[in-house]
């Protein structure tokens, strides 16, 4: 198993992604309406940490120009928390925000179905 | 979630993967191979319409409703400025506990109806309390 920081989620690349998916729920950016709704603050979307993986996946060399990246999103990632990468057997692997398991996965190289 | 509309289209929509939206994602992610992952992961399925388009179309309750999976397969990056047509279904539905389940699929086609990426998103409604 190795471990891999993939830095921290930071609110500049929350804000960047919102622009981009254009998704603009509070949720993402609204402290007070993320802790009315049980958060502990403004969360990353899913797709960002989706994204950030999938990025690693690629350095790492594990996957490149067609694949299959399957997640499961299980914790939500908050402003200042450190992200990394933990690579298991057979092509599974976790995103941990700080010791917590924010996404689980499994990654898979060549064309679907191949 | 509108159940009835489970195997059938959702929306569909004629895109493309402009370059600055591509250029967004390589700041954003600022790593080496930011490029390469851009053109990868660049729409997220659900939203290629705009995100209310999608949430009025499936009747989703955003106060209840939680992203909990996503699979991204790939037969090759998007071409940067490329033309896309993308399709939005509602492949499977399922309730347990009072909650709501959907798989949301999201086919996008090059110009000459190749298959460039699927992927599957799993949102669940959380019970009504």
């Amino acid at each position: 198993m190795t471990n891999k920081s993939l830095g921290i989620m930071t609110r500049e690349k929350i804000v960047r992604y919102a622009g981009v998916a254009q998704d603009f729920n509070p949720i993402h950016y609204d402290d007070e309406f993320a802790r009315k709704a049980g958060l502990p603050s403004a969360i990353a979307h899913g797709p960002l940490t989706v994204l950030v993986a999938l990025d690693a996946l690629i350095a790492e060399g594990v996957v490149g120009s067609a694949g299959v990246v399957t997640t499961r999103l299980k914790a939500p990632v908050t402003p200042g928390q450190e992200l990394s990468l933990r690579m298991k057997e057979g092509g599974a692997f976790d995103v941990l925000a700080g010791e917590t398991e924010a996404l689980t996965g499994t990654v898979s190289s060549g064309k679907s179905g191949e | 979630m509108r159940k009835e509309l489970q195997g059938k289209k959702l929306l569909s929509a004629d895109i493309r993967a402009h370059s600055v939206k591509l250029g967004e994602i390589e700041a954003l992610l600022a790593s080496e191979t930011a490029e390469t992952t851009a053109r990868i992961g660049l729409f997220f399925g659900p939203s290629v319409a705009g995100y209310r388009a999608f949430v009025d179309a499936i009747g989703l309750d955003l106060n209840r409703a939680l992203l909990a999976g996503h699979e991204i397969a790939w037969n090759r990056p998007f071409e940067p400025d490329e033309r896309v047509r993308a399709e939005l279904y509602l492949t499977d539905y399922t309730e347990k506990n009072g909650a709501e389940i959907g798989v949301v699929e999201a086919r996008f086609f090059a110009e000459n109806g190749e298959v460039i990426q699927t992927q599957r998103t799993t949102f669940i409604e959380r019970a009504v309390r």
